[in-house]
């Protein structure tokens, strides 16, 4: 991940890379200012020898007539092309005494160059002529910086004054070795900023690119590639910058999708979930976020921020060209239907997890009205509990991760001591390798659409197995699993299929399940009783035993709940509860199963009292394989 | 004057564009261009390159022989030039105008700035004549 902090050393980096620019061109300023103030100071040294030279020449012609006291004055002349010499240095190539005659024309008087020595009086054309005019009439130094002479770079013209008359101009030209000093100095600097400008432009560069491959890789990262929208990682990349009242949250799940897979195969399935992904992404806005969330769930962040809340509009929207839009593939056209779980109001919830979950409950509601719908929270908050995300979690990375296993305990006939069936007990294998039992996950599920997702699991698993044996399986199925369609119709689908099947079958209801159409929940035993299944009201005496109601359904077995069991050997009330529920069973036509029987004197007690089966650790453990032998019947 | 401005323009303008070399040899064409002639010349020179650059020049015809010539621009003396005393011979060092008696002129570099120098009554006595603009380098004497 690219931090703020990377972002401040690429900011910081390019800062540097122009500063440095700055400083490699400022350091062409600072080398002509160097090269200036050392000619400068040059030039006064010379100036003060100069005009120490100037008032020798003047001293000494005690004529008027300057020309010809020196070109008589050998020995003179010599003495002070002399000291002109003493000036010259590796920089400083001519020294020469010049004078300007009647004709206006420039003449060497003195010369003392080492090399191109002029003769005496001989002719001088000056370039620059003008500047040396000036001298004569300004009587002041002149510099001329020469520009187009080759080796030349500077010339001194030094006025040499006879009772303030220039009398003549001494002059000095210094070679470009100032220049080449001054550029040889600075040259390593100017080139270590180069390679420093490099480096970082190249630092900068990396960079830049590393940012680019981080942009790539955000991308992958983030969308799905399948549907072209954004995947979970997503919303864990935003999870933390999203402001929850700006917002509300749809939960879209497409109905019956596993249909789609099985009835048409993948590549179908993945065609449908293209372009429904594509409808819900022409539907929405711009500020809206549309996230894969699971296999064919879709998550929905609806933004509301400075608008007033149409977001049930808009699921509805979503809701109604879904169901109009036929997919055609492969000659097949499939309309598909959706649900959402809209949760509206987020200023109030705790975290995204919540929110998330609320809406979930929704999804699931929506569900069991039917499908094709939009439920919002607001609705329905009396009717859901809100549950441990946790727990939805761990059963939905099980199911996703196919962790979901049953563990199967014998129902013993207490006559024959033979085993009838086995009660099948969902359990969770966690990654580490230990079992979760149902007590840590079930309780946090209910009423979230992954509750139906696990029982149609379960029963995967279960018809699977004794479709493949001869054995009696008991299946637990709540009342709310039963107003599932999905549920409903992958039993009918297996079990008309499997007819022995059906009959080795018999569907645990819990006699406490908060049954309130009584009408739709006979409906559904019907459903199972045509089938040729069984049906158990599991846990008889825990609830409100509505004696009515349980022989409304016409139940094959009642399961005495196992709290009153474990106290039959010590609690007499108890033990006459148990056999008057045992004397109703067999006077209403059905066999009593007990449970929680773990120990020799329940098993003696239940036996006094003429109970059909038992069931129990004293008999035998639940086991992911099932057991031939009872502890019992091993004795 | 003007010649001389025009001459120093001409001669920074091609020290920042030409080599030394090319700079000499305009400015020496420039002074014998200069040179009042009734007839065209015919020049020789003991450098190669002043005889190439005057091959343009339809006043001035380049022999191969220093004996057929009018005009010699000389940088070396040799001394079978002293019989030739109706030759005009104009020299490219300052001191050959000593050494070589009948050179009228000269061209050359003093302190690296470019100089020319006519002596007078070495004109006067080969009846030359210069162009105004070239009068003010005139001396009266090898100095």
């Amino acid at each position: 991940m690219v931090k703020k902090s990377d972002y401040f050393i690429i900011a910081l980096l390019f800062s540097f890379g122009v500063f440095f620019i700055y400083l490699y061109f400022y350091i062409d300023k600072t080398q002509e200012d160097i090269k200036n103030r050392m000619v400068q100071n040059k030039i006064k040294h010379m100036s003060n020898v100069l005009n120490h030279i100037g008032d020798n020449i003047v001293n000494a012609n005690d004529t008027d007539d300057l020309v010809v006291f020196l070109h008589d004055n050998d020995s003179l002349r010599n003495s002070l092309e002399k000291q002109l010499a003493q000036m010259l240095s590796k920089n400083t190539k001519y020294s020469y005494f010049l004078i300007l005659d009647k004709d206006k024309k420039f003449r060497f008087l003195l010369d003392g160059s080492l090399d191109d020595k002029a003769r005496f009086y001989q002719k001088f054309d000056p370039l620059r002529r003008d500047i040396y005019l000036r001298v004569y009439e300004t009587k002041q130094t002149e510099v001329i910086f020469q520009k187009d002479m080759e080796n030349l770079l500077i010339t001194l013209l030094y006025p040499v004054k006879k009772n303030n008359d220039v009398i003549g101009i001494l002059s000095i030209d210094m070679t470009t070795g100032i220049r080449n000093d001054i550029t040889k100095l600075i040259e390593p600097l100017k080139n270590f900023f180069v390679v420093l400008i490099v480096f970082i432009f190249l630092l900068i560069s990396v960079g830049i690119i590393q940012l680019f491959k981080y942009f790539k890789a955000k991308k992958q990262l983030f969308n799905d590639p399948l549907t072209n929208i954004y995947n979970r990682n997503y919303l864990h990349e935003i999870a933390p910058m999203l402001k929850l009242s700006d917002y509300s949250i749809a939960m879209l799940d497409l109905d019956r999708f596993k249909m789609i897979n099985d009835t048409y195969g993948h590549k179908t399935g993945d065609v449908v979930l293209q372009e429904c992904a594509n409808i819900f992404q022409k539907n929405i806005r711009k500020n809206d976020i549309l996230i894969r969330y699971g296999g064919e769930e879709f998550l929905l962040f609806i933004c509301k921020k400075g608008i007033s809340d149409n977001s049930f509009e808009i699921c509805e929207n979503i809701l109604d060209k879904t169901s109009k839009h036929t997919i055609s593939y492969d000659d097949n056209d499939i309309n598909m239907t959706l649900s959402i779980g809209l949760n509206q109001d987020l200023a109030f919830e705790k975290d995204l997890t919540e929110a998330i979950k609320k809406a979930d409950s929704m999804l699931y509601i929506a569900k069991q009205r039917g499908r094709d719908q939009v439920v919002k929270y607001q609705d329905n908050m009396k009717n859901v509990a809100i549950t441990n995300k946790k727990g939805v979690n761990d059963v939905k990375s099980a199911l996703h991760e196919d962790r979901i296993i049953c563990h199967f305990q014998p129902i013993v006939d207490a006559k024959t001591k033979g085993i009838l069936k086995y009660e099948a007990l969902v359990r969770i294998k966690a990654p580490d390798g230990e079992t979760i039992y149902p007590d840590d996950f079930l309780p946090y599920i209910k009423h979230t659409n992954i509750h139906y997702k696990l029982t149609k699991k379960i029963l995967e698993i279960c018809f699977n197995l004794f479709s493949k044996n001869s054995k009696q399986v008991s299946i637990n199925i709540s009342f709310l699993d039963l107003l599932n369609r999905d549920i409903v119709e992958f039993i009918s689908q297996t079990l008309t299929a499997d007819k022995s099947l059906a009959s080795r079958i018999t569907f645990e209801i819990l006699e406490s399940d908060e049954i309130e159409d009584t009408n739709v929940f006979q409906e559904k035993i019907d459903i199972l009783h045509k089938l040729g299944a069984k049906i158990a009201i599991d846990d008889f005496g825990s609830g409100y035993s509505n004696f009515k109601a349980v022989l409304d359904i016409r139940a094959d077995f009642l399961k005495i709940d196992g709290t009153l069991i474990k106290e039959i050997d010590a609690d007499e009330k108890v033990f006459q509860v148990v056999k008057n529920i045992i004397i109703f069973a067999k006077d209403s036509g059905m066999r009593t199963v007990a449970e929680y029987v773990c120990s020799k004197e329940i098993h003696d007690r239940l036996m006094m009292l003429e109970v059909d089966y038992m069931q129990g650790f004293y008999l035998a453990k639940p086991s992911e394989k099932l057991v031939e032998n009872t502890y019992i019947s091993e004795v | 004057m003007k010649f001389i401005i025009f001459i120093l323009l001409t001669t920074s303008f091609l020290f920042a564009s030409s080599s030394g070399d090319n700079i000499k040899l305009k400015i020496l064409q420039n002074i014998c261009m200069g040179i009042k002639s009734s007839k065209n010349m015919k020049v020789w020179s003991d450098e190669e390159v002043v005889k190439d650059s005057f091959l343009s020049f339809n006043k001035f015809e380049v022999v191969s022989d220093f004996k057929e010539a009018d005009l010699i621009i000389i940088k070396n003396n040799f001394a079978s030039l002293d019989k030739y005393k109706n030759k005009h011979i104009f020299v490219l060092d300052y001191n050959l105008l000593s050494k070589i008696p009948n050179s009228f002129g000269a061209f050359f570099w003093k302190k690296g700035r470019p100089n020319i120098v006519f002596i007078k009554s070495r004109l006067d006595e080969q009846k030359l004549q210069l162009a105004s603009e070239l009068e003010p380098y005139i001396e009266e004497k090898v100095w």
